[in-house]
């Protein structure tokens, strides 16, 4: 179980993320949401260690993450919002880099990363070097290198950015494929319609806090709100969409 | 875990540095084949660039002194070049050598420890600058030690070149004792050394090695400021004028006039005529030996090369040093004169003066008292006898007519004596020209050089200080002597002065200098680089540890760039040469006493 204890994050004394808790538990995929700035990344940071918190603690399975960080991340499979790769390596030497830092053995490993890049269609690319890649094929290449340690905890920070519709229906099913094999997933995203099918916990946070910590279907009775975008709107949306929109279009023909 | 974590990290980063950051960062994956052409550009830079000057030197038929400080010239520019790159190397690979961004980003997620990171990036770097010196010195690093090494040099005395603290100014008499401790022991056999020292009216006399007192030497180019004091003397009488143009002195006919500017007795006084300091016409005949070239050589040549050249000259021709300027002086005065050269010096300089052991022909009486000239390889040679070069180097003296000549100068007591000391011309940054007197600016001292046959001469006079003083060597490749007019200078003036002690090089060469050789060459170019390394490392680490965050990381591309101009221009400011005047810079407290790779030179 992961479990968020008053975080808070301050740049320059103001706060990215301010006092946030929640927990995801295993089994379950939690989506994290929140519009842009609303410090969903920073929080993803923080968890997986590559940012301190201000105040405030993140817990694994009962303990504190900093005690032991390498023990941690050992069990962290983390799919960044941006692609950051070492683009001069192909496929197949990043993975096998990756699988060779994790300390994982090594036949055992090479198998695993063949299947994966067989399974995400890369297999053909795999000795292209990254920088020849498109966005898709290198969020599979992330996606590979998260998954490729069989991680307790997964952080996956807009997933499908970059993914074709196939790939993108495949790791939907994955998502839930992990989290019924008892991960623990927490799953940030825009695409709200894609959360509503997977997610059953939902966290969404607005100007650095938590303005909503449920499963959908209780917001939904909770808010009188038929779709997950339309709680979405009522928590995290201040502006009138469609009157922005009118101004654009005016904007643009005058 | 640790360990193979640091060996893949390593790995990477080793082969990114290699791949990326020197060759391309559009390699897309083809390292080998890149790091292959980086690896035989560093062998090629290795065998034209580097063995070059070292073949040169080797097979050079030079003196051993003189062979000594080419070699570690050599030496020194291998090292400055080693440090050269490997700067460069460090500083272009500055970012990579602390965790970036990047590497954050893609690393941090992972089970990978700080330290480890750093540790492995810090190592990768070290590896490729290791490398790059190793294939930099692929060749070079084979034939420097073997031919140096196998060349060698015979045992040698040569001096420490280490300054002495300063001490209280001190009198004529007060020189002697100083010379005395070291000189005598550092001269070869054969080499006579004469000092004078005037202050204050107070004259001593020091000899040393195989001359005495009165050894009569040839002074060579000091007798050009005989040449300007004819000149100045008969500008008073109103004989000639500074500005008068050389033409009109000479016979009618000799020389057609310029349609533009042409050249002054002045311009040729203070080495500003534009003449080259040598004539075409001196050795048509290609005669290898000068004594002879040189007293071959009469004022029906010199007259021929003035009637094919002009006098015409450029608006403002830099200094340029001429015998042949002053050959055309001397005539021309000599001619307005209605005298020889040397007996104008007679009538005019010497016999007023009182001196009797000076002339430009020396009688045959006092031919005896000529000290013998040694050359280059301390072989007996002859002295030089000039004729139309004779104003500008054929007077012989003893050191005790210099001085009465140099205490002349002092008193100024006639307005032609203060007209030859009256600065006229640059010569460089520092140093004017007075009528062929140079002057230095600093110590406020008027002297000049000569150097003629195997004789060294050396004449200054300080009339702020109330001192002079003569050195007379007649062995051209003693450093020891040549340092002594310096540390005379300096001992008069009361400042640090240079050692004048010597140490021994014992005899090197054949197969047991080529093996101590090998290491002392790896091991110096190796620690050159790491030094460099280091020392860029360590500027990081320190703005890094110093330096808020946000500041380091704003202020680090210019810590950059400062580092990436300060190599540079130490490479390019410095002097390359280990010759004894620099080396002595690099021994003292100026900026060259700083230059790492001297520093490097010196542990050799």
């Amino acid at each position: 179980m992961l479990e968020l204890r008053n975080i808070t994050k301050r740049f320059l004394g103001i706060a990215a993320v301010d006092n946030v808790s929640f927990t995801a538990s295993a089994g379950e995929i939690t989506g994290y949401l929140g519009p842009n700035g609303s410090g969903k990344s920073t929080t993803m940071k923080m968890i997986t260690g590559l940012m301190e918190t201000t105040s405030g603690e993140v817990f694994f399975n009962g303990e504190r993450i900093q005690r032991d960080l390498i023990a941690y991340k050992q069990r962290l499979g983390y799919v960044p919002e941006e692609p950051h790769l070492y683009a001069h390596l192909s496929g197949l030497e990043y993975l096998a880099m990756v699988g060779q830092l994790r300390g994982l053995p090594a036949k055992p490993t090479a198998d695993r990363i063949d299947g994966l890049l067989r399974l995400l269609s890369l297999h053909g690319d795999r000795h292209a070097p990254i920088s020849a890649y498109s966005k898709g094929m290198r969020q599979k290449v992330l996606l590979s290198a998260a998954l490729l340690h069989n991680p307790d905890l997964i952080l996956l920070d807009e997933p499908f950015s970059g993914l074709d519709v196939g790939t993108g229906l495949v790791l939907r099913s994955l998502i839930q494929e992990l989290a019924a094999r008892g991960k623990v997933v927490l799953f940030s995203s825009h695409e709200l319609e894609t959360v509503e099918r997977v997610c059953s916990h939902v966290v969404i946070l607005h100007r650095a806090k938590v303005v909503a910590d449920d499963s959908i279907e209780h917001l939904r009775t909770l808010m009188a709100a038929p779709t997950l975008e339309a709680i979405f709107s009522q928590l995290a949306v201040e502006q009138d969409t469609a009157a922005i929109s009118r101004e654009i279009a005016d904007l643009i023909q005058a | 875990m640790t360990k193979i974590q640091f060996r893949v990290l390593y790995r990477e980063f080793l082969f990114r540095i290699i791949d990326l950051e020197l060759l391309s960062a559009d390699a897309l994956g083809d390292s080998n084949k890149l790091l292959g052409q980086f690896a035989a550009l560093l062998i090629v830079v290795s065998i034209f660039g580097l063995s070059g000057p070292v073949l040169l030197v080797a097979g050079r038929p030079t003196p051993p002194e003189v062979w000594l400080f080419e070699a570690w010239s050599v030496e020194h520019y291998l090292i400055a070049t080693t440090m050269l790159v490997v700067g460069l190397f460090a500083v272009l690979s500055w970012d990579t050598t602390f965790p970036d961004a990047r590497d954050v980003l893609v690393l941090a997620p992972l089970p990978v420890r700080a330290r480890t990171l750093f540790l492995s990036k810090v190592a990768a770097v070290a590896t490729a600058l290791g490398l790059t010196v190793v294939l930099l010195h692929s060749a070079v690093g084979f034939v420097c030690p073997l031919v140096l090494g196998v060349h060698g040099t015979e045992q040698l005395r040569v001096p420490a070149m280490e300054y002495l603290p300063a001490m209280p100014p001190v009198d004529a008499a007060g020189i002697e004792p100083l010379l005395k401790r070291d000189l005598p022991r550092g001269l070869s056999r054969e080499v006579g050394v004469v000092v004078g020292v005037v202050k204050h009216g107070e004259r001593r006399i020091f000899a040393y090695g195989t001359a005495r007192p009165d050894s009569i030497y040839q002074i060579g180019s000091i007798s050009k400021t005989f040449t300007g004091l004819l000149l100045a003397q008969m500008v008073e009488e109103g004989k000639v004028r500074l500005d008068e143009p050389v033409r009109e002195l000479l016979p009618a006919g000799t020389v057609r006039k310029p349609s533009g500017r042409e050249i002054t007795l002045l311009d040729l006084a203070v080495h500003h005529s534009g003449l080259p300091p040598m004539p075409d016409n001196v050795n048509r005949s290609g005669i290898a030996d000068p004594a002879i070239v040189f007293a071959n050589y009469h004022g029906a040549d010199l007259d021929a090369y003035v009637a094919q050249h002009g006098v015409g000259r450029e608006a403002n021709p830099p200094f340029e040093y001429s015998n042949l300027g002053f050959a055309l002086l001397g005539e021309a005065l000599a001619d307005r004169a209605g005298l020889s050269y040397p007996e104008l010096v007679a009538q005019r300089i010497t016999g007023p003066l009182g001196m009797r052991d000076t002339a430009v022909v020396l009688p045959a009486e006092r031919q005896q008292r000529l000290i013998q000239a040694y050359g280059t390889r301390h072989e007996p040679v002859p002295p030089w006898e000039l004729d139309a070069f004779a104003p500008a180097g054929a007077i012989s003296s003893t050191a005790g007519d210099l001085l009465t000549y140099l205490e002349a100068q002092l008193r100024a007591d006639s307005p032609a004596l203060r007209m030859s000391q009256q600065l006229r011309a640059d010569v460089a940054p520092g140093t004017r020209i007075a009528l062929a007197w140079m002057y230095d600016e600093r110590t406020g001292t008027y002297g000049h050089a000569g150097a003629i046959s195997g004789y060294r001469s050396y004449a200054f006079f300080n009339p702020r200080g109330g001192y002079a003083w003569v050195v007379l060597v007649n062995q051209p490749t003693s450093l020891l002597a040549g340092l002594v007019p310096l540390h005379i200078r300096q001992r008069l003036a009361g400042e640090p002065a240079v050692s004048l002690a010597s140490l021994t090089i014992p005899s090197s060469g054949g197969f047991s200098g080529a093996v101590r050789m090998f290491p002392a060459y790896w091991i110096t170019m190796l620690g050159a680089g790491a030094f460099v390394y280091c020392s860029v490392l360590g500027l990081q680490g320190f703005a890094a540890q110093l330096l808020p965050r946000r500041l380091f990381l704003r202020a680090s591309s210019y810590l950059q760039l400062g580092a990436f101009c300060a190599i540079i221009c130490v490479y390019c400011l410095q002097p390359m040469m280990a010759l004894p005047e620099n080396l002595l810079k690099a021994n003292g407290h100026g900026l060259l006493a700083w230059s790492p790779s001297l520093w490097f030179l010196g542990m050799f």
